[in-house]
C-alpha cells in the first residue's frame, strides 16, 4: 500500500494565486513571477498600477522618484501615508506597496529619469538592464521618451484629473493564448474521411420508423438522439447530391437547406419537434462554412520571421513554420489549419456524442503529430536539439492554431516626433472626421498631446499649476494644441470639444484623483499582465479613459 | 457597502479617500488565503478573521475623519431591516451570489435608496445603477441561474466530467460522511414513468452504501466503498441491457488488480494538482484521501456526546481531504465510463463553482461604482451608467443608458406600501378586511402571497381567523397581494407588496395599523406582451428561489400542494399554508419548467 502523507494540500502559493491560475494558468504565472517592472514616478496613479502587480506576484518591482512625500499626495495615495512625510516618495512606496505581497522583491531608486540616462546608462540598454518592462507616469519631456530603447515594453501613462490614457509600446509581440470565446472548427464543408464514414454509418436508417424492436427501422428516441452535427453531415451530403456537387452557399440557400432539415423532423412525437433538428437548423447559419485560414494567423503564417529562422528563433516562430508547412503540404493539411478538436454540446445519447467527440480528438491529435514531426525537422535543420520543444506546447499552439495575434506595435518616436509619420497623421484626422467626432476621445487626446508639449517646454511644470498661470497656461495649452493639429495636417483647427478638453486639462493643475488613479491602474495594469503573460489580445496601442463619461476609447496612433 | 471581497476592498477605499462622511461595511465571510491575491486590505496576519472588521481597520487608517462602521453579519438577518437601509444615501453591492443581491435590491427598492450593483467574472465586470421607478431594477432581466442535472444522468448513464463530478461530490461523500437524505441541488430527483424503477434501485443501492458506512473504523472501508461503487453497483447497472443498447456499457473495475498495479505510487502525487493524474494514481488519492476522512470521522464520532445530533462532513473546496477524495472518485467513475478525466486543479473550479478573480477588474469595476455614485447622489439618472467591463482589446468597458423599469418584473413593477401589525393578535382577516377591501378597495377576488405560500385567495379562506405569527410572519414580513378581480374597465390592480413590520400594541388599541388610502396602479390593458414578459420573469424566479441553495443557503426540497391558478399567477409556483404549521413543515414536489434531459 502506498505511503501516506498528512494532507493533500497543493502549496501554499498555488492556493494563494489559485483565482488568478484559473485566467492564465502555469504558464502565465510563471511569465508574471519572472518580470521586473521599474516605475517612474511614485504617483497615486503608479502606485495604483503596481499594486495591481504585485498582489498577483510579479517577480520584482522598482520605484525611481527623485521627490519627497508632501501632503497633497497622502490625500490621493493610499499607498503613502502620515509618517511618510518629508521622507523620499520611492523609498515610501515601495515600501508600502511591498507590504501587500512578501512574495514580491520592491527596490527603489532615488533620482529621475533624465539623470539615470546619463549617470546609468546600463539601466537601459536591453543587454544589461534589469528591468523587464517600464512603466512610466507623465510627466517627461519628449527628448527623453525618444531615448527609451524599443525592446523593452513600455507603458506610457497619463492621468490628469478625470482624463487618463496610456500608450503600449513593445518589440513584436505573439500570442498563442489568445482565449477566444470558442476554439470549435467544426469542419463541416471539410470532412475527413472517418468523420464522413460515421455521419454515414449513423443516418443509414434514419428515414424508417422502427415499427418493432429490431426491424431495422429507428425508434423515435433513437431518432430525436442522432447529435446535430451528424444530422449536418448527412443532409448536407443530400443537399449536394441534389445541387450538382455544390454545398449550400449564400444566404437563400441556407435558408433552402434549413427547409430540407425541418422537412425531415418527426413532429409526431411528444412535443411536436424534435431538439436534435431545432439544434442542428440554429446551427446552420454559424457552422455550414468552408474552414478558412483566419487574418490574423495568415499574418503570422505569412511574417517574414517564419521565413527566416535562425538557431536564436524563439520557438513560436519555429512551431509557425511548421504549421505553415503542414497547411500548405497536400500530404499533411492541405490548405487546412490542424484540426483544434472540440466540439460543442449537443443534444445527443452519451456513447454517440463521446463517439463523435473521438473522432474530432483524434484527428487533432493526429494533426498535432504531424506538425511536431515538422518541429523536429526544423529543429535539426537548425542544428538545435529536436527535442527542446515540449508536444505539450505545439499541441497548444495546434489548438490556438486558427487563433494566432501578432502584433507589431508602432515605437514611441513615430508618434513623438516633432515630424509624425504618415500613419499617425491620418489615424488622428481619421478619428477626428469621423461620424462621431463630436464625442469622440481624441479630443482627450490632443489635450494630452499639448500637455506633453508644455511640459517639455517647462521642464516637468503642469499647466495650471499656480491660480496666477491659469489663463497664461490655457492659451499656451490652446496654441500648443493648434500647433500639434498642424503638425498632423488637420486644419480646421480647435474645435469647440477640444477647447473644453483643454480647459479641463488645465484645470487639474497636472494633479490627480484618487478614484480615476485607481481605476486607471485598472486599466493600464490589465494590459501589463496581458503583455507579460502572453496571453489575451492587449490594446493596440493607445487607451484614452474619460472619467466624466466613463467611456474608453482605443486608437492605433 | 455590501461585500468586503475584491471589489469591496478597492471600493472601501476609493469611498475613503473620496471623502465620503460615513460607511457601514457588512460582510459574513472570513479571510482566506485564496483572497490575497486582490483583496489588499488583508494580509497573511488576518487569515480566518472577519473581512469586515479588518477591512475597516486598514482602510480607517487612511482617513480619521470617516466614520466607518463594521457589521461581522449576514445582509439577510433581521435587524438590517427596511428602516436600516432608509438610513443610508446610497447603497453599494459587491457581492458574490445571487440570492443575497436579490435581497439588497429588494430592500433598496423597499426603502427607496438608490442601489448601485456591481459584480466580476475574471476580466469582465458589471456596474449597474438602479433607483426605484426610475430604472430597471436588479430582478427585472433574468439572470442565469446554476444547472442541475436529472438523478439518472449522475447516477446511471454519466457522460460528462461533470457528472462524475456531481456524483462525486453530491452523491458519494454525502452518502458517506453527510446526512444522505439532505438531497442536493445539483441533482433534480423528479420521478417520472421512465425513471421509476431505475430510481428505485438507486434509492437501495444509496441504502447499502448508508450500512457501509458503519464499518468506517475497519481497515478495509476504502476496499468495501470502492468495491461496491466502482465493482458491485457498475456490475448491477451493466446488467441492464436495455440501458446499453444505444450507449457504451460501463466497465467496472478490480480492486485486487489496481493495488497491485499502485503498488509503485506514493500519495504524494496528490500535489501535483494541476496533473492529469492516471487510474493507478486516482486509486492512491482515493483509497488515502478516504482514509483521511475516515479518520477525523472517527475522531469526530469519539468526541460527539451521547444526545447529539451524530457528526457529519460536508463538502467544501477548501478541505483539501473533501476535494482529494471528490477528485479521485469522479475521475474513477469518469475511467468506469470511458469519459475524459480532469486535473484535480479542474476539478475544484468545477465542484467548488470557483469564479476567478484578479485585483485589476476589481479595480476598474470600484472606480467605475465611485463614478456613478456620483451621479447619483446628484440624482442625476439621465447621466448615470450601465457599464460592462470585457477582455476585448477594443476596449476596455462599454457604458449604456440606463433602460427604465420592465413593467413587468415582479419585483420592481409592484405597488408598495408599510403597515405596524401585532401579530399575534392581528389576524389575516384584519389585513384582507381592514386593509385590502378597506382602505385599499380590493373586491372579492384577491391573492395573499407571502413568498411563494398562498394564504388566501376566493377559494381559500381557511387562514382569515389565524394570527398572522401562525402564518409564518416574523419580525419583518412581505406580503404581495394580487388582484384576481375580472378584467374591469380600469384593469386589474398591479401587485402591491405590503411591508408588515410586528409591532407590540397595548390591548385597548387596534391590533394593525391602517396605511392611507391611496390608489393602486391598474395594469396597462393593451399590453399582452408585457404580461407573457412578466410571467417569464415569475416562472424563472420561482425556480430560482429553489436552485438559490446552490450558494450554500437551506434547499431542503419539500413537498406541497401545487395549485395552478389562471391567468397571470399559472406560472407560479404557490403553496398552500395552513394555520399551526410553519411552511418549513412542508415538502415540496419540484415543478420544472423542462424535464427533458439534454447534454449540457
Amino acid at each position: 500500500m502506498a505511503s501516506s502523507i498528512p494532507s493533500g494540500a497543493p502549496g501554499s502559493r498555488e492556493k494563494k494565486y489559485d483565482r488568478q491560475l484559473r485566467l492564465w494558468g502555469a504558464n502565465g504565472q510563471n511569465k508574471l513571477e519572472t518580470a521586473h517592472i521599474a516605475l517612474f514616478n511614485a504617483s497615486a496613479t503608479g502606485c495604483e498600477i503596481l499594486k495591481n502587480l504585485i498582489l498577483p506576484c510579479i517577480g520584482q518591482f522598482t520605484v525611481i522618484d527623485d521627490k519627497l512625500v508632501e501632503e497633497a499626495d497622502l490625500g490621493v495615495n493610499f499607498f503613502l501615508d502620515e509618517d511618510s512625510l518629508g521622507k523620499p516618495r520611492a523609498e515610501r512606496a515601495a515600501a508600502l506597496l511591498g507590504e501587500l505581497n512578501p512574495d514580491v522583491m520592491g527596490n527603489y531608486i532615488i533620482d529621475n529619469f533624465s539623470n539615470l540616462l546619463s549617470t546609468k546608462p546600463e539601466l537601459f540598454e536591453p543587454l544589461t538592464t534589469p528591468f523587464t518592462h517600464f512603466v512610466l507616469v507623465s510627466p517627461f519631456p519628449t527628448p527623453l521618451l525618444l531615448l527609451l530603447p524599443p525592446e523593452i515594453p513600455t507603458f506610457l501613462v497619463y492621468s490628469l484629473g478625470f482624463t487618463t490614457s496610456l500608450r503600449v509600446s513593445a518589440p513584436i509581440h505573439t500570442i498563442v493564448e489568445t482565449h477566444p470565446d470558442s476554439l470549435t472548427d467544426l469542419r463541416l464543408l471539410n470532412p475527413w474521411s472517418e468523420l464522413s464514414s460515421m455521419a454515414t454509418e449513423r443516418t443509414t436508417n434514419l428515414e424508417i420508423q422502427q415499427k418493432v424492436d429490431g426491424d431495422g427501422g429507428m425508434s423515435d428516441h433513437e431518432h430525436g438522439h442522432v447529435p446535430y452535427l451528424i444530422l449536418l453531415l448527412k443532409y448536407l451530403e443530400d443537399w449536394k447530391q441534389s445541387h450538382g456537387g455544390n454545398y449550400p452557399a449564400t444566404y437563400k440557400e441556407k435558408g433552402e437547406f434549413k427547409v430540407l432539415i425541418q422537412d425531415n423532423m418527426r413532429t409526431n412525437v411528444p412535443g411536436g419537434s424534435e431538439e436534435n433538428y431545432e439544434e442542428a437548423i440554429a446551427a446552420v447559419l454559424k457552422n455550414v462554412r468552408e474552414a478558412e485560414v483566419s487574418s490574423e494567423t495568415k499574418e503570422v503564417l505569412n511574417d517574414t520571421k517564419c521565413a527566416n529562422l535562425t538557431l536564436e528563433t524563439d520557438n513560436f516562430w519555429i512551431i509557425a513554420r511548421a504549421v505553415k508547412d503542414f497547411l500548405e503540404n497536400p500530404e499533411q493539411g492541405n490548405g487546412l489549419l490542424p484540426l483544434s478538436g472540440g466540439i460543442p454540446d449537443m443534444k445527443a445519447e452519451s456513447n454517440g456524442y463521446v463517439d463523435l467527440q473521438n473522432v474530432y480528438k483524434y484527428k487533432a491529435r493526429y494533426d498535432a503529430s504531424l506538425v511536431e514531426k515538422n518541429v523536429r525537422t526544423i529543429l535539426s535543420s537548425l542544428n538545435r536539439d529536436p527535442s527542446s520543444i515540449p508536444l505539450d506546447e505545439i499541441e497548444l499552439f495546434c489548438r490556438h492554431s486558427n487563433f494566432l495575434r501578432r502584433i507589431l506595435y508602432r515605437p514611441l518616436p513615430a508618434e513623438f516626433s516633432t515630424l509624425p509619420d504618415e500613419h499617425h497623421k491620418k489615424a488622428v484626422c481619421a478619428a477626428l472626421s469621423s461620424w462621431d467626432a463630436d464625442t469622440s476621445l481624441i479630443h482627450d487626446y490632443i489635450a494630452l498631446r499639448a500637455y506633453q508639449s508644455f511640459v517639455t517646454e517647462t521642464d516637468g511644470r503642469a499647466p495650471g499649476d499656480t491660480d496666477e498661470t491659469l489663463e497664461v497656461d490655457t492659451a499656451e495649452m490652446t496654441r500648443l494644441a493648434e500647433l500639434y493639429l498642424k503638425e498632423v495636417g488637420w486644419s480646421t483647427g480647435l474645435g469647440e470639444r477640444g477647447k473644453n478638453m483643454i480647459r479641463e486639462v488645465v484645470r487639474t493643475g497636472g494633479g490627480e484623483l484618487h478614484n480615476i488613479a485607481s481605476l486607471a491602474g485598472g486599466i493600464v495594469a490589465q494590459e501589463v499582465i496581458k503583455i507579460i503573460t502572453q496571453q489575451y489580445v492587449p490594446v493596440n496601442n493607445t487607451i484614452v479613459f474619460d472619467g466624466i463619461s466613463s467611456r474608453t476609447g482605443t486608437y492605433e496612433l | 457597502m455590501v461585500g468586503a471581497g475584491g471589489i469591496g476592498c478597492e471600493l472601501l477605499k476609493n469611498l475613503v479617500l473620496t471623502g465620503f462622511g460615513e460607511i457601514h461595511i457588512v460582510d459574513l465571510d472570513t479571510i482566506d488565503l485564496s483572497n490575497l491575491n486582490r483583496q489588499f486590505l488583508f494580509g497573511m496576519q488576518h487569515i480566518k478573521k472577519s473581512k469586515a472588521m479588518v477591512a475597516k481597520e486598514t482602510a480607517g487608517k487612511f482617513n480619521p475623519h470617516v466614520k466607518l462602521e463594521a457589521h461581522h453579519a449576514n445582509i439577510k438577518d433581521l435587524n438590517f431591516n427596511v428602516k436600516w437601509f432608509k438610513t443610508f444615501d446610497v447603497v453599494f453591492n459587491a457581492l458574490d451570489n445571487l440570492d443575497a443581491r436579490r435581497h439588497v435590491n429588494r430592500m433598496c427598492l423597499a426603502a427607496d435608496v438608490p442601489l448601485i450593483e456591481s459584480g466580476t467574472t475574471g476580466f469582465n465586470g458589471q456596474v449597474q445603477v438602479i433607483k426605484q421607478r426610475t430604472t430597471e431594477c436588479y430582478e427585472c432581466t433574468h439572470k442565469p441561474v446554476p444547472k442541475s442535472f436529472p438523478v439518472c444522468t449522475i447516477r446511471s448513464t454519466p457522460s460528462q466530467p461533470i457528472h462524475c463530478i456531481v456524483w462525486a461530490k453530491s452523491y458519494l461523500f454525502v452518502e458517506i460522511f453527510g446526512t444522505s437524505e439532505e438531497s442536493s441541488p445539483d441533482m433534480d430527483t423528479s420521478e417520472d414513468d421512465e425513471n421509476a424503477s431505475e430510481i428505485a434501485n438507486l434509492k437501495r443501492e444509496a441504502e447499502e452504501l448508508k450500512n457501509i458506512r458503519e464499518k468506517m473504523a475497519s481497515p478495509d472501508f476504502a476496499a468495501t466503498i470502492f468495491n461496491k461503487v466502482f465493482c458491485a453497483d457498475i456490475t448491477r447497472l451493466r446488467s441492464m441491457e436495455d440501458m446499453w443498447k444505444s450507449r457504451k456499457p460501463p466497465k467496472a473495475l478490480d480492486h485486487a488488480t489496481i493495488v497491485k498495479d499502485a503498488e509503485g505510487v506514493g500519495a504524494c502525487v496528490v500535489k501535483t494538482d494541476q496533473k492529469v493524474w492516471g487510474l493507478e494514481e486516482n486509486y492512491v488519492v482515493f483509497a488515502d484521501s478516504l482514509r483521511r476522512l475516515a479518520t477525523r470521522m472517527v475522531e469526530l464520532k469519539a468526541r460527539a456526546t451521547n444526545g447529539e445530533a451524530p457528526p457529519i462532513l460536508t463538502f467544501d473546496k477548501d478541505d483539501e481531504d473533501a476535494l482529494d477524495f471528490v477528485a479521485a472518485s469522479a475521475n474513477l467513475r469518469s475511467l468506469v465510463f470511458g469519459i475524459d478525466v480532469k486535473s484535480k486543479f479542474d476539478i475544484k473550479q468545477m465542484a467548488g463553482n470557483i469564479i476567478p478573480a484578479i485585483a485589476t477588474t476589481n479595480a476598474i469595476t470600484a472606480g467605475l461604482c465611485v463614478l456613478q455614485a456620483f451621479k447619483v447622489l446628484r440624482e442625476d439618472y439621465k447621466s448615470a451608467r450601465m457599464v460592462f467591463l470585457s477582455r476585448s482589446a477594443d476596449r476596455a468597458f462599454s457604458a449604456e443608458k440606463l433602460s427604465p423599469p420592465n413593467p413587468g418584473c415582479e419585483i420592481c413593477g409592484v405597488a408598495r406600501t408599510s403597515i405596524e401589525a401585532d401579530i399575534t393578535r392581528a389576524t389575516l382577516g384584519d389585513l384582507v378586511e381592514k386593509v385590502l377591501r378597506g382602505a385599499l378597495g380590493y373586491g372579492e377576488e384577491v391573492c395573499v402571497l407571502v413568498g411563494q405560500a398562498l394564504l388566501f385567495d376566493a377559494d381559500f379562506d381557511d387562514n382569515l381567523e389565524t394570527p398572522l405569527c401562525d402564518l409564518g410572519f416574523g419580525e419583518e414580513t412581505f406580503v404581495t397581494v394580487k388582484d384576481e378581480g375580472e378584467e374591469e374597465e380600469e384593469g386589474t390592480r398591479i401587485n402591491l407588496v405590503i411591508a408588515v413590520t410586528n409591532t407590540i400594541f397595548t390591548e385597548d388599541e387596534a391590533a394593525m395599523t391602517i396605511p392611507e388610502p391611496f390608489q393602486v396602479p391598474r395594469k396597462l390593458k393593451a399590453s399582452e406582451v408585457v404580461e407573457v414578459n412578466g410571467l417569464a420573469n415569475g416562472v424563472k424566479r420561482g425556480h430560482d428561489e429553489v436552485m438559490g441553495g446552490m450558494n450554500g443557503h437551506v434547499s431542503k426540497r419539500r413537498k406541497v400542494d401545487i395549485v395552478v391558478g389562471s391567468g397571470e399567477g399559472a406560472a407560479m409556483k404557490k403553496e398552500k399554508v395552513f394555520k399551526g404549521k410553519g411552511p418549513t413543515e412542508e415538502d415540496v414536489i419540484l415543478l420544472d419548467d423542462d424535464g427533458c434531459i439534454t447534454i449540457d
